[in-house]
């Protein structure tokens, strides 16, 4: 002990007035800059403080070792440990006392002392200290143990050599950092202790080197170097092994990893699969839905799942029949300008019915990740959308304000740039029941707003050949509208928002000739969805003034009334899809979440299943489950279970997660 | 090893990187005795006096002090002997009292009024800052911190480095009239070659990265028939570096 405060004494009486002056200082600065108008927090400028005390004792004591000075500790009968241990009780007694000056300095300085309080400190300031002191220590002691080198022989061998290895180490340096950043980047980027626990684990090992340097390399430099680089090294090695292994386990989970299923589930055409996004067990649990929400394909017969290695909102997007599928497979985000330059292909991937997997023909102007320029656009936000056409040959991508069409046989084909127009095309929900039409136009719509500001919806044919467009039919519209299309293109469903307490509206566009039919005008929170056999359902929960009336109309092709059916029981009333020919999801909880079938032509509620809804898929085109298919049998309890409802009166069968998880 | 060795160097080698320093040197130092390592500048001499304390690790062979391996027992070992550096390595921000009370807390030998005493015979005052220190104090500075402890066994590698003539004299005075006191084995490296004949019981010449000579410098002189400076010169003349 009487060694160790010997040891720490240099370092105080080196040091301490310095560092305790400096604290009076910045004592000073939250009264000054209130004084200045702005708000400097005491916390800060006492972590700032600590840094600057760890920065100066860690540098101090590695230049020690410049010069071969070490030798004033080494010659002497004094352990490394206790010489360690020494320094490290110095940096505690300076930090103290730079505390206390500051407090003292506070304390005359400002009239406000609700913050003159030991509790201003936190674990942040004890890690400023320390995360100081230990790189600065390695810092200070490497630059010591560079110093004037014994030249080597081989130079021309070393010419040749030092690039290669450092070529080596700057390239495995790269790959590992890029595969950590890979990771948090896909699922913790709402988490921060990833990276926290991979910053303290560097910062620990410096410390650790340093140890090591100084208690085996004593005053030989090259010692000290060899052993802050060796652990060093060995460290990397460890860091590697994890952010390997952690990269598989996480970024890879397999169904067993499945703990819930989220809202976006969709089926396949058929209606035999459906893709299920889901929440695993790894990742981080932020409950955002914008990460870490891996994307199975699911088996409804057999209930196996298996992952689509896609990233996040780049994918799957299905043609109108679901044979065609294309996703951007996810590769290291990071890697990928690289990965280009070399000559790699687009992460886009095309599986057609045959069920080959092929790159997706890329327009050279969408932003694919070609440059490093592309990545500042982040995860997932390439492409807005692609729409397969249903031979799988044309592909149309939307992505900003550009919608540009690409074939497989004859590359890119047009774009339509409305980048620079305000009333162009907007991105997602306008188009999100854009479909190609027999003829291979792609049949969308857009809103439209004049210099007045009137606002319409224009639904327009588009040739992808030459990307010229086509007036279809253009309404009036105030305020945001779904669009809904049938299975041909040729009818459109319009419901529009109830917002400020306004009524909102159904209309049916017929776009074969154009004509629109208001179905329901000024009523509340409507929902309306057009069933198999070309019928059109809508509903209401009342209308401004005449609130929680709900009623269910079955309309027929053409919008003709043919049932008014009342809705007496629960809240709310928002439709789902068609489960069973003729029979039609809803929600209709009170307090609770319910899912009621209700059949269209008794109209009738003939099931009701409390905690459960149908699931849904947000503003993306694709396939139209078939009623009566699996898929269209899926419901999703409250809780992210996912269940199949074998018959209406059937007890629903659970898919995933599998009872074994 | 003779039962009188106090320092034994056992096949030492030392490399740096791919560069041969020394290379399987063995000598042995006689308790109470004086040892010169003489050569050239860049001979390997400081590089074998670091490895005699344990401050460096030999790659090959190892440094027995007192019977022990000195890298392996370095803090005990070194309880019983000091070191006087080229120059001087204290801490330049610290002041002299600092510096020989750090001293005091290492050494339970540690003589203070003998220090104080040496201090104020060299005109060291114990407020001055060691970095405002001439080099001859700082040389004579060091030698009182080195001696304060009073070491059965004492290191110096080349201390008269860079000193006028009165400060060298001054140097070999005070360092001659403390070995009569006490009997101290001293191992010293030095340029200094008339200053050492007169004090040193043996002499070693390091040339060519070997000890090419160790014997004894009464009888080295009788048999050659020539002074240490001539026998110096004439094995090392054409090898090492340009001071």
């Amino acid at each position: 002990m009487r060694r160790i405060l010997a040891v720490a004494l240099l370092d105080i009486r080196r040091l301490g007035f310095g560092l305790a002056s400096g604290a009076l200082v910045a004592g000073l600065v939250p009264t000054l800059s209130s004084g200045l108008g702005a708000k400097a927090e005491v916390g800060a400028v006492v972590a700032m403080v600590f840094f600057v005390v760890g920065a100066a004792a860690g540098g101090t004591f590695g230049n020690d070792f410049s010069d071969g000075k070490s030798s004033f500790f080494f010659a002497r009968p004094l352990p490394a440990g206790v010489l360690i241990a020494g320094r490290f009780a110095a940096l505690l007694a300076l930090a103290a006392a730079a505390f206390f000056s500051f407090m003292a300095s506070f304390w005359i300085s400002s009239s406000d002392r609700s913050e003159w309080t030991l509790a201003v400190l936190t674990q942040a300031h004890a890690e400023a200290l320390l995360i100081a002191w230990a790189v600065s220590l390695f810092v200070a002691l490497a630059a010591a143990a560079r110093g004037r080198g014994v030249r080597a022989e081989g130079g021309l061998r070393l010419m040749v050599m030092i690039p290669v290895r450092l070529g080596l180490s700057m390239g495995a340096f790269l790959l590992i950092f890029g595969l950590f950043a890979d990771l948090v980047l896909r699922a913790y980027s709402y988490d921060l202790r990833p990276i926290r626990y991979f910053g303290l684990s560097w910062v620990a090992a410096s410390f650790v080197a340093s140890c090591v340097a100084i208690a085996l390399g004593r005053t030989e430099r090259l010692r000290i170097s060899r052993f802050q680089g060796r652990v060093m090294a060995a460290h990397f090695a460890l860091v590697s092994v994890v952010v390997v292994a952690a990269w598989l386990y996480v970024l890879h989970p397999g169904p067993e990893a499945i703990r819930s299923v989220d809202h976006q589930t969709w089926g396949s055409s058929d209606g035999r699969s459906a893709y299920v996004s889901t929440k695993v067990d790894r990742g981080d649990d932020s409950s955002d839905g914008l990460t870490f929400r891996p994307v199975f394909i699911l088996d409804i017969a057999s209930g196996q799942a298996r992952r689509l290695n896609s990233d996040a909102f780049q994918g799957p997007w299905l043609s109108a029949d679901g044979d065609t599928v294309v996703w951007s497979e996810a590769t290291p985000f990071f890697f990928r300008p690289l990965w280009r330059r070399l000559g790699g292909t687009t992460t886009f991937r095309v599986k057609g019915p045959s069920g080959e997997v092929t790159p997706l023909p890329m327009p050279s102007k969408v932003p694919d990740y070609t440059s490093i320029r592309d990545l500042s656009r982040g995860l997932g936000q390439s492409v807005n959308w692609v729409l397969p056409s249903p031979e799988g040959d044309v592909f149309a991508i939307q992505w900003d304000r550009h919608l540009t069409f690409t074939s497989r046989s004859r590359g890119e084909l047009s774009e339509i740039d409305e980048s620079k127009n305000r009333s162009g095309l907007s991105r997602g929900i306008n188009l999100h029941e854009a479909v190609f039409l027999p003829s291979g136009e792609l049949r969308a719509a857009r809103v439209i707003r004049n210099a007045a500001g009137a606002q319409s919806l224009t639904f327009i044919d588009i040739d992808p050949k030459s990307g010229s467009m086509k007036v279809v039919v253009s309404i009036p519209v105030d305020g945001p509208v779904r669009v809904q299309f049938d299975g041909k293109a040729e009818r459109a469903l319009l419901t529009s928002v109830t917002w400020a307490g306004r009524g909102a509206f159904v209309s049916l566009v017929n776009l074969s000739g154009g004509q629109t039919r208001v179905l329901l005008k000024d009523v509340l929170f409507p929902s309306a969805t057009f069933l198999a056999d070309g019928r059109i359902v809508a509903a209401t929960m009342g209308a401004p003034g005449s609130w929680n009336r709900r009623t269910l109309q079955v309309l027929s092709p053409s919008g003709e009334t043919l049932l008014d059916i009342p809705i007496a029981e629960g809240l709310t009333l928002r439709l789902g899809r068609e489960m069973f020919p003729g029979v039609l999801g809803a929600s209709t909880g009170s307090y609770t979440q319910e899912l009621s079938l209700i059949d269209v032509a008794a109209g009738a509620i003939v099931r009701r299943l409390p905690n459960m809804e149908t699931p849904w898929r947000w503003f993306l085109p694709g396939p139209t489950t078939p009623p009566g298919s699996p898929a269209a049998r899926l419901l999703l309890s409250k809780d992210g279970r996912l269940y199949e409802l074998p018959s209406i009166n059937a007890e629903p069968r659970l898919l995933l997660p599998s009872e074994r998880n | 090893m003779t039962d009188e060795a106090l320092v034994r160097v056992e096949s030492v080698s030392v490399r740096y990187n791919k560069q041969l320093v020394i290379d399987q040197v063995s000598l042995e130092v006689a308790r109470g005795s004086v040892y010169a390592l003489l050569g050239r500048n860049g001979a390997g001499k400081s590089s074998l006096m670091r490895c005699l304390l344990g401050l460096q690790k030999p790659t090959t062979g190892r440094v027995l002090i007192f019977g022990q391996d000195v890298w392996m027992h370095r803090a005990r070992l070194l309880a019983r002997a000091a070191y006087v550096p080229e120059t001087s390595d204290a801490p330049g921000q610290l002041r002299v009292r600092d510096v020989v009370a750090f001293h005091q807390s290492m050494y339970p030998t540690w003589d203070q009024g003998a220090v104080k005493a040496r201090l104020g015979r060299v005109g060291v005052g114990e407020a001055t800052m060691v970095s405002a220190l001439s080099k001859g104090q700082r040389a004579l500075f060091t030698l009182a911190l080195a001696l304060g402890s009073k070491p059965e066994l004492l290191v110096l590698d080349d201390p008269t480095l860079g000193l006028d003539v009165v400060a060298r004299n001054d140097f070999f005075s005070d360092f001659i009239g403390e070995l009569a006191d006490r009997g101290t084995t001293v191992v010293l490296t030095t340029h200094d070659l008339a200053g050492v004949e007169g004090i040193a019981d043996r002499v070693g010449i390091l040339q060519g990265s070997r000890l090419a000579l160790d014997e004894d410098v009464e009888r080295m002189k009788i048999d050659r028939g020539q002074s240490l400076e001539q026998i110096f010169t004439d094995l090392t003349r054409g090898s090492g570096r340009a001071s």
